[in-house]
């Protein structure tokens, strides 16, 4: 009898336990985030990219490389229109290189040199590059206030600075 | 089974939550699942006029990459396709596979990673795995790594493993520790001084027979390096040792010990960079396998000390490091007296280890100007004395390169744009032309047309390459079409050689 009553209980637990694993809506979406993964910064620290944040406001994450040209006319012409995004979202642009280690301090006197008023990072051995699955820069990531991405693009022609703007904003709420 | 009651169960199946509420509360995260997929597909056709005879009618390399994050937790693959590796890929990559697995977990300070892994020391100067599927280089290593970080100011890492080699793994074992010590952070983590330093140690087994002495079981290879940076100065430096480390075909079997120095120093203010280094090499190409040859089982990378490019002419006659006797110097000025307007000056020189003999030597001048709201250009030039013997190519070439690029903002999202390369050269096949149109519409359309002459050899032979791309988001097809001469393609220093060849290619790329 006891064995019986037993066998009710644990096809009763299973059955529910079953139902809640079908009826529960998994999200896979709003899961992506940032991943835990450390770059250095110009001074040679480790920085882990998920405790990245810009309080309410988007961050952008430009790869880039001192021998990529497409990536030098998107960061020179995102330089130009920077000030602006700033002041109308709050934005924080981060470009990281992914030059091999040869060149931690020979990167600053390029970005300074250029003027660039970007926050640098360096993914010298492209560990952040795996982790966000592209294999070759340029490659822009948009992230939310909530450290989500939620919008990627893959290489750059002139003019795509545009439509990272529309992004911004939309995401911003203007 | 008396017991079967079916209205208990009903009523069980009601009361359960996760059917009577409302299902926009009933989220769950179930973690994140991403990827990438690259397909490259290249269909050959026959010309006689380059010489082009292929062996396979058609070409195809893919990788898909799956990776799965639920809180610490990280796990991916990545299955690879050469059934037919693309021309210029070496016939070794040929097979399939999941040669990529691995499992992470991360908790605070403590990491592990069982399975494959990349993984990069200091400069990478003892060890350094990656992949770049535009060379076809991945080493990955197969086995345990470990991090843990002490008062986020000193982080270890230690690993073990075997490398990957094509589709299978090397014989040798390679183990290795690295600590890096935010110093100065113990003094003050606000202060505008820092300090950093580093030591790494790593030790390749490889399994000899009892009465060959040829090759040692283990080599052993260790440094130091530290970084030093104040406001607008940096200056950083490395050393390195390793113990005899004969290989078949890269040093004649040399029994030397192995040396690095490298320093570097910079300095960066507002549109000006100014930045110098200096390296010396002696016997410090490290392998997996002392029978390698090529660029196969390599472990470390040593920076090679020149300028990179990417551009067709100017990656002609590639620089590559020597490893095993090298001594250089290099000096970079970038200068902008506004954004989009720069200055850059680099000058390198390479010799042996004594400096005796010069190996490389090169000018580059290049200017980025805005002429206008819509026109942009840049132009650059480069004086290269390039003594190819080492790589056992074609002897010693003296080369002057020229690039016009010329940039024009149709409307807004619509551009022009032109580019002319000219390489003039008295050695190997004399000079060179190319020249590229191309037309944007962003985000979406591009469209190019490419022609190149080998002035030099055979001028009336016309390397022309018509390509169109569309992109979305994080989504990519190219089609290509034409005839493409011999060349290098580079990434970061590092070369590929393809020969010529002629026929179609589509590309995808995409990430989700």
């Amino acid at each position: 009898m006891k064995k019986k009553y037993f066998l009710t209980f644990l096809l009763i637990g299973f059955t529910i336990s079953f139902q809640s694993f079908l009826f529960v809506k998994y999200d896979f979406q709003t899961g992506k985030k940032l991943p835990a993964v450390k770059v250095k910064n110009i001074e040679g620290e480790y920085v882990d990219v998920s405790k990245i944040n810009n309080g309410e406001n988007p961050i952008i994450f430009i790869f880039w490389a001192t021998w990529c040209g497409p990536c030098i006319r998107e960061l020179n012409n995102v330089a130009e229109l920077y000030e602006d995004w700033q002041q109308k979202t709050g934005v924080q642009i981060y470009a990281v290189s992914i030059d091999d280690s040869r060149a931690t301090s020979k990167i600053s006197a390029f970005v300074e040199g250029k003027r660039w008023p970007y926050n640098i990072l360096l993914d010298s051995n492209q560990d952040l590059m795996r982790a966000l699955g592209f294999s070759n820069p340029p490659f822009t990531a948009l992230v939310n206030k909530d450290g989500e991405i939620v919008w990627t693009h893959n290489s750059y022609i002139e003019g795509d600075e545009y439509e990272l703007e529309e992004k911004i904003k939309e995401i911003s709420g203007q | 089974m008396k017991f079967f009651n079916v209205p208990l169960l009903s009523l069980m199946l009601l009361s359960n939550p996760a059917t009577s509420q409302k299902s926009s509360e009933n989220f769950v995260n179930a973690g994140s699942f991403t990827g990438n997929i690259q397909v490259d597909f290249q269909y050959y056709q026959e010309d006689s006029t380059i010489f082009f005879l292929p062996q396979q009618k058609m070409g195809l390399n893919s990788w898909g990459e799956f990776t799965y994050r639920y809180q610490g937790l990280t796990a991916g693959l990545r299955y690879e396709a050469f059934q037919h590796p693309l021309i210029g890929y070496s016939i070794k990559t040929k097979g399939q596979g999941i040669p990529f697995r691995y499992i992470n977990y991360k908790k605070d300070e403590f990491e592990i990673t069982a399975g494959d892994y990349y993984v990069q020391f200091g400069n990478g100067l003892l060890l350094r795995t990656y992949q770049d599927r535009g060379l076809g280089i991945d080493n990955a290593l197969d086995g345990i790594r470990l991090g843990y970080t002490i008062a986020d100011k000193i982080h270890l890492t230690g690993i073990s493993g075997k490398p990957r080699h094509f589709f299978g793994k090397d014989t040798s074992i390679i183990r290795g520790g690295d600590a890096q010590i935010d110093i100065s952070d113990f003094i003050n983590e606000k202060s505008k001084f820092k300090w950093t330093s580093g030591f790494s140690y790593v030790s390749r087994y490889y399994p000899v027979g009892d009465f060959d002495t040829t090759y040692p079981a283990y080599v052993e290879a260790y440094s130091y390096r530290t970084q030093i940076g104040y406001k607008k100065l940096n200056l950083e430096g490395e050393i390195a040792r390793k113990s005899t480390d004969p290989l078949d075909y890269i040093n004649f079997r040399n029994k030397n010990e192995g040396k690095v120095y490298y320093i570097n120093a910079s300095y960066a203010t507002k549109g000006l960079g100014v930045s110098g280094q200096y390296k010396r090499i002696i016997q410090f190409d490290f392998r997996s396998n002392p029978t390698a040859q090529g660029l196969d089982y390599f472990l470390n990378f040593l920076p090679p000390i020149a300028k990179f490019y990417s551009l067709k002419e100017f990656t002609r006659y590639p620089f590559t490091s020597t490893g095993t006797s090298e001594q250089g110097i290099q000096g970079e000025i970038t200068y902008s007296p506004k954004i989009g307007k720069t200055l850059l000056l680099n000058y390198s020189k390479v010799h042996d280890a004594d400096w005796k003999e010069k190996y490389y030597e090169s000018v580059y001048v290049e200017g980025d100007m805005k002429i206008s709201k819509k026109l942009k250009s840049i132009v650059s030039y480069q004086y290269l004395d390039y003594d190819q013997r080492l790589q056992q190519k074609i002897g010693k070439v003296y080369a002057h390169i020229f690039l016009a690029d010329l940039s024009y903002r149709i409307r807004k999202k619509i551009n022009l744009r032109g580019e002319v390369q000219y390489l003039m050269t008295g050695q190997d096949k004399g000079d060179w032309i190319y020249g590229l149109l191309e037309f944007t519409i962003a985000p979406h359309y591009s469209f190019a047309v490419i022609d190149e002459v080998n002035l030099g050899k055979n001028p009336e032979i016309h390397f022309y390459t018509l390509s169109a791309s569309y992109s979305k988001g994080s989504h990519k097809f190219l089609l290509t079409y034409g005839r493409q001469s011999e060349g290098w393609q580079c990434a970061g220093g590092v070369c590929r050689y393809i020969p010529a060849y002629n026929g179609a290619g589509i590309s995808v790329l995409s990430n989700f």
